[in-house]
C-alpha cells in the first residue's frame, strides 16, 4: 500500500521534533450500498476511500494528523508540520520492521466484491416479498445491503509494519405495518465479517419475515407500564446491555483519567457471581474481528470480567501509558480520519446454567424484552439506557402480551449486580458504536438474563 | 479543484452514454486541540476532500464517489456510476438542476479565525480548564474538552449550466466537566460557538459546564406519575431534530411519515411554529443554495401549529407537483441526495423562564435528555427517554432527580405544548442545527420509582 522505504522516511520526519513514538496508518477501502424501497431498487453507491493517518506521542501528549495523497515528498511534508506541534531533542535512530502479524485469520471465501450486483438485488427481493406477503397491513418495507473491503497497514517506530484485510457485509429488513391511524415499524439485520458466502448460511426469507412480524406485533401493542421491574433480557442483541452498562466503563478512553465508575478496581467484585464477561476480537470472521486492531497489535481474547471479579480492562497504546496496563490489541478507529483507541471487538456475557423457562417461570410480574435496541452510557456516571423494540409482559410466570415503547435504565454498577440467573442459550448478534475514534462495528452477544430489579421507562401505571 | 480533471470526466462520461453528469466537491480543514493538566493532550490537524459523482442514463441516476483524484478515479466513477444506473428500478423521475433562481449571499467565511495564532487557541484552552478546576473543590476533573476550528468549501458543477460555490468556517470550545462531592458523581457540558474565535468566552463556558453538574449532586429517581414538565431551551431543539424526518416529503411519499395527508391541517399548538431558516448569520447550516444547487429559501414548516409545506428536493418536489424548498442534502460526498433542515427556528414566546415556572404547583423541568439515537421512535412517535432535571413544587425548582424516563408520543406532544418562553438558544448537541426556548409541555409521563 505504501512502500516500507517511504514509511520509513514519514516515520523519520515524524520523530524530528523528538516525539517518542510514531505511526503510520494508511487505508485503502471500497464500498458497496444498495438500497431497495417497495421492491424496487432505489439507490445504489458505491466508492472508494483513500488516506493516510500520522501520529505522533511524547509522553502523555498525542499529536494526529491525515492526508488523503500519498506521494512520498507530500507525507514528509504533512509529518513535518505535525511534527512541528511537539519540541524536544531528537533521538530516533530509524527502525528495522521485524514485526509482521499473521494477517491470515479471517480470510473470506467470496469478496463481495467479485459478486454481480444483481445477485445482491435478487438476495433484496427475497426478504422484500417475504415481509411485504406477510400481511396486508405491511404497508412499506425497505431492503438495505451493504459491502465493504477495508484494507490497512500500520506501521511504527517500535518496528511493526502490519497489513490486514477487513471485509463486512451487512443485510436489512424494516417493514411497517400501517392499521387505523396507527403505524409501527420493525427491522432485523444481519452483519458479518465474512464474504459473500454468508448468504449461503443464512435465511434472508426469515430476515423479512421476522422484521414484519415485529411491526404487526407492536402494532396492537399496549404502553410498557413503568417504574421498577424485574425483566429477562434475551439473548442476542440482549448483549446492548453490558455494551453499554459496562463495555464502554472498561475501555481506557475513560478508565485512564478516572472517568469511569470502574476505574481501579481490578481484582473487586463488580457483578454478581454468575457474571463471566470477554471482549474477543478473534472469533473467526465475527462482525467486531480483525487480525489486527488498528495500531497493528494482534488482536486477542480479553477476560473482563470472570465470576463477577473484574480482571482487566480494554486499552490502547497512549492510555497504557498512562496506566501501567498492557496493550490488549483492541484500539480502533472508524477511519484514517480518527485517531484510534480502545474500543470494544465482540463482547459477550458467557453462557450460564440457568434455563431459560425457569427465568420465566421465576416471575409474578415483570417484563420479557425479546428484541433490544440501541443504547447510550454517561462512563463517568455509569447511568445507561437502551431501548426495547419487542417486549412482553411477564404474568404469574407466564409470557402474556406485547408491550411497546419501553426504555430500560440504570447505573452499571448497580445493574450488575442484580443479574439473577444468566442462561444456556447464547447468541451474538451485531451493531455499530459510535464513540470518540467514530463508529465502527461491534460485535455482542449473550445468553438469555435476568435482572431482580430494573426502572422500565414505559407510559402505563403498573 | 481541478477544472482540466473535471472536463475529462465529463467527456468520458458524455461518451458512454449519459445524458447528464454532475459532480458535488468538498474540501474540508478542521484544527482540534484538548487539553489536560495544564498540558496539550490531543493536537490534531486534518484536510481532505472529496467528489461525488452523479449521472443519468435513461432517466435513472447513478453514484459514485472517490477521494483520490488521479486518472484511474475517472474510469471508476464512470464505469461505478453507469453500473449503479443500470440496476435502479425506480420510476421517480430525476433531473439535475440548471443555475436558474435567485441566490440570496451568505457571509459565511470569516478569514480572522484562522489569523489567530494556534498558541492563542491553546492558551484559550489552558485558561478554560484552569477556571473551571478552580470554579469549585467539588469540580473534580475535565472528562472532554475541545477547541475545534472548521472550515470548508463546496463546489457544484453540472452539464446544465449549474455552476455554485461556497465556503464556511466556524470555531467553538466545549468541556463535560465531572464534579463530586464524595458520594455522588455528576457531569455537566458547556460551550460556545462562534464565527469568531476573538468571542469565544471561556467564563461563560466555565459556568454552564459547572453549575448544573454542582445543582445536579445527590440527584435521585421520583415517583412515576404523570406531571406538567418543562424541558430546556436547547433540549427541546434536540428532540425536535430528531423527529425531523416526519416532515421529510421523501418519507411522506413513501408512507413513512404519519404526518401524510395533513398538510395545511393543525399538528401542533398554536404556541408552535418552527422555521426553516437558511439565511441566518452567523449560523452554523446557512447556506445560499442546497446540495442540488438549488437557491435556499426561509419559511415556516409549522406556523401556529398549522403544517405549511413539507421539505422538498427537486425528485420529491417534481412527484407532488410544487417547486423544491431548497433542502435537498448531502450527509458528505460519500452520500446520495436526501432531504434535510438547514437551521431550525422554533419562535419563542414572551414569558420569562422564571414567569413559566411560577405557574407549576408540582412538575418536573429536564435539563438533558440521553440516547435521543435509540429511544424515540419517529414512525409511531413513540418515546421514552432517560432524563435528569429537577423537581418543580410550589413555582419553584426544588430537588435535582436522575435515573427517570420521560416518555410520550411525539405528535401528541405537539399539540400538547402549552408556551415557550423567550430565553431562545441554539444547541450544538441536536442532529440539525438548532435553537428553541424552553417550553411547557402540559402532560407527559415519568417512570421512576
Amino acid at each position: 500500500m505504501l512502500n516500507k522505504q517511504v514509511v520509513k522516511d514519514v516515520l523519520a520526519a515524524a520523530m524530528s521534533t523528538g516525539g517518542d513514538f510514531a505511526e503510520v496508518y494508511v487505508e485503502d477501502r471500497y464500498n458497496n450500498a444498495i438500497e431497495m424501497v417497495s421492491g424496487k431498487v432505489e439507490k445504489s453507491l458505491s466508492g472508494r476511500d483513500y488516506g493516510i493517518g500520522i501520529r505522533i506521542f511524547q509522553g502523555l501528549n498525542s499529536v494526529y494528523t491525515y492526508t488523503c495523497e500519498n506521494g512520498s515528498a507530500h507525507l514528509i511534508g504533512v509529518a513535518k508540520k505535525a511534527a512541528a506541534a511537539i519540541s524536544g531533542i531528537p533521538k530516533f535512530a530509524g527502525v528495522d520492521f521485524a514485526i509482521t502479524p499473521d494477517a491470515s485469520k479471517h480470510a473470506v471465501k467470496i469478496l463481495p466484491s467479485q459478486v454481480a450486483k444483481k445477485n445482491k438485488i435478487d438476495l433484496m427481493r427475497v426478504g422484500f416479498n417475504s415481509a411485504k406477503s406477510s400481511s396486508a397491513l405491511i404497508d412499506q418495507v425497505v431492503v438495505n445491503y451493504m459491502d465493504y473491503t477495508q484494507n490497512v497497514l500500520v506501521a511504527n517506530t517500535e518496528g511493526v509494519f502490519a497489513e490486514d484485510q477487513r471485509t463486512r457485509t451487512r443485510y436489512t429488513v424494516s417493514a411497517i405495518a400501517n392499521h387505523d391511524g396507527k403505524m409501527q415499524s420493525g427491522s432485523i439485520n444481519k452483519g458479518s465479517g465474512k464474504g459473500f458466502e454468508l448468504y449461503d448460511e443464512i435465511d434472508v426469507a426469515w430476515i423479512g419475515k421476522e422484521s414484519a412480524r415485529i411491526a404487526l406485533t407492536m402494532l396492537d401493542a399496549k404502553s410498557s407500564p413503568s417504574g421498577k421491574l424485574p425483566v429477562v433480557m434475551d439473548n442476542k442483541f440482549g448483549g446492548v446491555i453490558f455494551h453499554e452498562a459496562c463495555g464502554h466503563g472498561l475501555e481506557a478512553t475513560s478508565v485512564a483519567k478516572g472517568n469511569s465508575v470502574f476505574a481501579d478496581k481490578l481484582g473487586q467484585k463488580i457483578a454478581s457471581d454468575v457474571v463471566n464477561a470477554v471482549d474477543d476480537g478473534t472469533v473467526p470472521n465475527e462482525w467486531g474481528s480483525a487480525n489486527i486492531d488498528d495500531e497493528g497489535t494482534p488482536t486477542r481474547r480479553n477476560v473482563l470480567i470472570e465470576n463477577g471479579v473484574l480482571k482487566g480492562y480494554m486499552v490502547d497504546r497512549l492510555n497504557a501509558r498512562r496506566m501501567d496496563h498492557e496493550i490488549t490489541g483492541s484500539s480502533r478507529r472508524q477511519s484514517y480520519k480518527y485517531a484510534p483507541t480502545s474500543r470494544m471487538t465482540n463482547t459477550y456475557i458467557l453462557n450460564g446454567k440457568d434455563k431459560f423457562e425457569d427465568m420465566i417461570r421465576s416471575i409474578e410480574y415483570g417484563l420479557y424484552a425479546k428484541y433490544l435496541g440501541g443504547g447510550s452510557v454517561n462512563t463517568a456516571t455509569g447511568e445507561f439506557n437502551f431501548a426495547v423494540e419487542e417486549a412482553y409482559i411477564i404474568k404469574n410466570g407466564e409470557i402474556k402480551e406485547p408491550v411497546k415503547g419501553a426504555t430500560l435504565i440504570g447505573t452499571g454498577a448497580e445493574i450488575l449486580n442484580k443479574i439473577e440467573m444468566i442462561s444456556d442459550n447464547f447468541d451474538s448478534a451485531e451493531g455499530m458504536c459510535g464513540s470518540v475514534s467514530g463508529s465502527i462495528p461491534a460485535g455482542l452477544g449473550q445468553p438469555a438474563l435476568k435482572v431482580s430489579e430494573i426502572t422500565v421507562g414505559g407510559r402505563e401505571e403498573i | 479543484m481541478n477544472e482540466k480533471w473535471i472536463d475529462q470526466l465529463f467527456e468520458l462520461g458524455s461518451k458512454k452514454g449519459f445524458s447528464d453528469q454532475e459532480v458535488y466537491y468538498m474540501k474540508n480543514k478542521s484544527t482540534d486541540i484538548s487539553v489536560f493538566q495544564g498540558e496539550i493532550e490531543k493536537f490534531n490537524l486534518s484536510e481532505d476532500g472529496g467528489l461525488s459523482y452523479r449521472a443519468i442514463l435513461n432517466g435513472k441516476v447513478g453514484y459514485a464517489y472517490t477521494e483520490l483524484f488521479d486518472e484511474s478515479s475517472i474510469e471508476m466513477l464512470v464505469n461505478e456510476a453507469m453500473q449503479n444506473a443500470e440496476i435502479i428500478e425506480s420510476e421517480d423521475e430525476i433531473y439535475f438542476h440548471d443555475g436558474s433562481g435567485e441566490y440570496t449571499q451568505i457571509d459565511n467565511y470569516n478569514e480572522a479565525i484562522e489569523k489567530s495564532s494556534i498558541e492563542s487557541k491553546i492558551a484559550f484552552m489552558k485558561n478554560l480548564e484552569n477556571e473551571i478546576l478552580t470554579t469549585d473543590e467539588r469540580v473534580k476533573r475535565l472528562a472532554q474538552n475541545g477547541y475545534d476550528e472548521v472550515s470548508g468549501s463546496r463546489v457544484i458543477k453540472n452539464t446544465k449550466g449549474l455552476n455554485v460555490t461556497d465556503q464556511y468556517n466556524y470555531c467553538l470550545a466545549y468541556a463535560m466537566t465531572v464534579v463530586s462531592d464524595g458520594t455522588d458523581t455528576r457531569t455537566g457540558i458547556g460551550y460556545d460557538v462562534s464565527d469568531d474565535f476573538e468571542k469565544l468566552e471561556a467564563s461563560k463556558i466555565a459556568s454552564e459546564t459547572t453549575s448544573e453538574a454542582l445543582a445536579m449532586l445527590g440527584a435521585t429517581s421520583m415517583k412515576s406519575g404523570v406531571y406538567p414538565v418543562v424541558i430546556k431551551n436547547e433540549t427541546f431543539a434536540q428532540l425536535i431534530s430528531a423527529y425531523m424526518g416526519i416532515f421529510n416529503a421523501e418519507r411522506v411519499q413513501k408512507n413513512m411519515s404519519k404526518l401524510k395527508g395533513q398538510l395545511g391541517e393543525s399538528v401542533a399548538s398554536k404556541a408552535f411554529t418552527l422555521i426553516d431558516h437558511p439565511h441566518l448569520q452567523g449560523a452554523l447550516s446557512s447556506s445560499s443554495f442546497d446540495a442540488e444547487g438549488v437557491a435556499t429559501i426561509k419559511k415556516a414548516i409549522v406556523e401556529e401549529g398549522k403544517l405549511k409545506t413539507f421539505l422538498h428536493n427537486l425528485k420529491t418536489a417534481t412527484k407532488d407537483g410544487v417547486a423544491s424548498t431548497g433542502n435537498a442534502s448531502k450527509g458528505s460526498y460519500k452520500g446520495t441526495i436526501g432531504i434535510a433542515p438547514s437551521n431550525l427556528i422554533i419562535e419563542s414566546g414572551e414569558q420569562s423562564f422564571d414567569e413559566m415556572i411560577e405557574e407549576i404547583e408540582s412538575g418536573v423541568y429536564i435539563i438533558s435528555l440521553q440516547g435521543l439515537h435509540a429511544g424515540i421512535d419517529t414512525i409511531s412517535g413513540d418515546f421514552s427517554l432517560q432524563c435528569y432535571g429537577f423537581e418543580i413544587k410550589s413555582g419553584k425548582l426544588g430537588r435535582p432527580v436522575s435515573q427517570i424516563t420521560i416518555s410520550g408520543n411525539f405528535f401528541d406532544l405537539l399539540k400538547d405544548i402549552e408556551c415557550f418562553a423567550n430565553d431562545f438558544r441554539f444547541s450544538i448537541l441536536s442532529g440539525y442545527y438548532t435553537g428553541s426556548a424552553s417550553v411547557k409541555i402540559n402532560n407527559l409521563t415519568i417512570s421512576g420509582e
